[in-house]
């Protein structure tokens, strides 16, 4: 057997292949509250754990009435970027897990998130998976022993998907979207002013949207990158606990 | 005319622990204020807590100090604390007398002492000595201590009762060690031992009077919380769920009260941390460490299973974790929770003869010792120690 086991094991070359959608994504400040994974009730979500570029938020669902019966915990893992999410999944799956290798998800014919592991046993009871800038974690952790498919794809669904515009009800009100210079060169990051409330002063977290080129955060800043000439169009979702949206879009001209 | 007690310190020297009671907190949200026992707040023994460790106080003379109000007129008083356990006699007698010995006072008595009141018969905190304490014979545990307060104003007066406090014990080893802290001492350190995971510790390792033996306890009960209370994550793939980065002791506590926790599953890391975390709190020094990577198993008993197998049927683990004595190399000692091991003398085939790995040492391939029992003999070369990954985690 070789003596680095994560070369061994997993192959984050072949992860950055595999990302054609989380690259164009960016997910910033995300958050449960109670209303994203249907028919199940959010019970607790743990305090935030920052660490240097990533944080960490660890919610308890739970399904009918039973204490404990059906029973899921979401770990979410929000980074700066996909680059830097799939080196954090590596790390987790080599360093957090027991298991030499977890199954891929697609080996089952599972489509989920950019990269996805799931568990052992004929029912999946457990996954894992990135997409863009985020790794979620689902396992089934009750007395009755639960698949977490549907729900990790509802997860990964609240990242991918265009969210459809509010009409009414309190929504979040973007009072800036706009790139820090309308023209950039290939391969030079641009950085996005961002300024949005919502109008009861609750958190919201936004989602990032662009045709070409990527994501990152900064020292707390969203930034664009682009290798590809062209003017791609960006769009900005902002989101509140409600799941009100708003949206915004801007373009930046890349030569 | 009387005389009124109005507060209570055990924990009268934060910056010591050789004659009075060591720093604590109750969890990690709740600061135990000194004084401990405060008139009109303190009502149950569970309301007053304190927690001494033996080997820092042993030999020593141990001291509380408490504050009293007198009436006007009285100047002095010789104060004193009795401990009015009466045990009856006959068969429940025997019962009380063994219950007493288990749980019983363990701080003896209150010296008597000359009091003098001051200013508005404040007398100011004075300090007391402890007569007759039997900390040093009892081991670790849970003691609940009541004092009948008396006065008199000379000697030749009768006492006179004042009041009856009571106080919930602890009797560690030690002063806890890493990932718990003595300093700083405030409410902002969380760090500080929780009184709620020494509930469970000093009851656990109860009676033990040297670290190996408590560790080696504390390691069973770890190991006898499956299926009921957790269970190895086989269907997640051994994913850690209580112990990554930090020790979610909070959620642990809550899942061993009967609640929801975390959900049930554990793996190797939870284990060693919650082995190493519950023991040290009793003075243990156990370290979570690692070793690895990627070696062939033996069939075990894995946490909450009952079978013989190897781990959910897989033939390798990525990496091991236990709680770890020492440098955490081949010449120290192991307390894993996690699994059985064979424990005969052909650990790699049936029958099998289950055995808790309880300060076994890791030892070389062909010692037959915790790294043989653990590992297939092709697998033996490739689960090395792996030192540097030892540490104690964060408490939250």
């Amino acid at each position: 057997m070789a003596n680095n086991p994560e070369e061994r094991q997993y192959d984050i070359r072949k992860w950055a292949e595999q990302a054609e959608v989380g690259k164009h994504l960016l997910i910033w400040k995300f958050f449960m509250a109670g209303k994203e994974i249907p028919e199940w009730t959010l019970i607790k979500a743990l305090p935030e754990e920052i660490q240097k570029d990533k944080r960490t938020i660890t919610y308890m669902w739970q399904k009918g009435k039973g204490k404990g019966e059906e029973l899921i915990r979401v770990d979410i893992i929000e980074s700066v970027s996909w680059r830097r999410t799939h080196e954090i999944l590596l790390e987790q799956l080599t360093g957090d897990y027991q298991a030499f290798q977890l199954p891929e998800a697609a080996s089952r014919k599972i489509e989920l998130g950019d990269v996805a592991y799931t568990g052992f046993g004929e029912t999946i009871q457990s996954t894992i998976f990135a997409r863009a800038n985020m790794i979620v974690r689902i396992h089934s952790v009750g007395k009755q022993n639960i698949s977490v498919v549907d729900i990790a794809k509802q997860a990964d669904n609240l990242f991918i998907s265009k969210p459809k515009l509010s009409e009414k009800g309190v929504i979040p009100e973007i009072e800036l979207f706009s790139p820090e210079k309308t023209t950039t060169k290939r391969g030079e990051k641009v950085a996005l002013n961002i300024r949005a409330r919502d109008p009861l002063d609750r958190p919201l977290w936004y989602k990032f949207m662009a045709e070409q080129g990527e994501f990152f955060v900064e020292d707390e800043r969203i930034c664009f990158l682009s290798g590809t000439p062209g003017q791609p169009k960006i769009s900005l979702f902002v989101i509140n606990e409600n799941a009100f949206v708003s949206s915004a879009t801007l373009s930046i001209k890349v030569e | 005319m009387d005389v009124i007690i109005d507060a209570i310190k055990f924990n009268h020297d934060p910056n010591s622990a050789a004659n009075d009671a060591v720093n604590i907190r109750k969890n990690k949200t709740q600061f135990i204020n000194v004084p401990e026992w405060v008139q009109g707040i303190s009502t149950k023994a569970e309301d007053s807590l304190a927690a001494y460790a033996i080997k820092e106080t042993t030999g020593n003379t141990l001291t509380i100090q408490a504050r009293f109000h007198a009436d006007e007129g009285i100047e002095q008083a010789e104060i004193r604390a009795i401990d009015p356990t009466v045990t009856p006699s006959g068969c429940i007698g025997w019962i009380i007398k063994i219950l007493i010995a288990i749980f019983g006072n363990v701080l003896g008595e209150v010296k008597k002492k000359l009091v003098t009141f001051g200013a508005g018969g404040d007398s100011g905190f004075v300090t007391f000595e402890l007569k007759n304490p039997k900390l040093w014979d009892v081991g670790v545990g849970i003691h609940y201590t009541t004092w009948k307060w008396q006065y008199r104003l000379n000697c030749h007066s009768p006492w006179i009762d004042i009041d009856t406090t009571r106080h919930k014990i602890y009797v560690l080893l030690e002063a806890p060690k890493d990932p718990w802290k003595q300093t700083p001492y405030n409410a902002t350190n969380d760090q500080l031992p929780w009184t709620e995971v020494m509930d469970y510790s000093c009851i656990w390792a109860i009676g033990s009077k040297d670290r190996d033996t408590a560790a080696g306890k504390v390691t069973e009960r770890v190991n006898a919380l499956g299926p009921s209370i957790v269970e190895y994550d086989c269907p997640g793939g051994g994913g850690t769920h209580y112990s990554s980065p930090k020790f979610n002791c909070t959620e642990f506590l809550e899942r061993l009260k009967g609640g929801l926790g975390l959900g049930k599953y554990v793996n190797c890391t939870d284990c060693a941390t919650i082995v190493s975390t519950f023991s040290n709190i009793l003075g243990c020094d156990l370290w979570q460490s690692r070793m690895g990577s990627g070696f062939g198993l033996n069939e075990v008993i894995s946490i909450g299973y009952s079978t013989w197998s190897t781990p959910c049927g897989w033939s390798t683990f990525n990496y091991h974790e236990v709680a770890w004595k020492g440098a955490c190399d081949i010449n120290d000692e192991v307390f894993d929770s996690c699994l059985k091991v064979d424990g005969d003398s052909s650990p790699r085939t049936s029958p099998h003869t289950p055995l808790l790995p309880i300060n076994m040492k890791f030892g070389n391939c062909g010692d037959l010792l915790y790294r043989d029992r653990l590992t297939s003999l092709s697998g033996c070369p490739y689960c090395n120690p792996q030192p540097a990954t030892k540490q104690h985690r964060q408490v939250i």
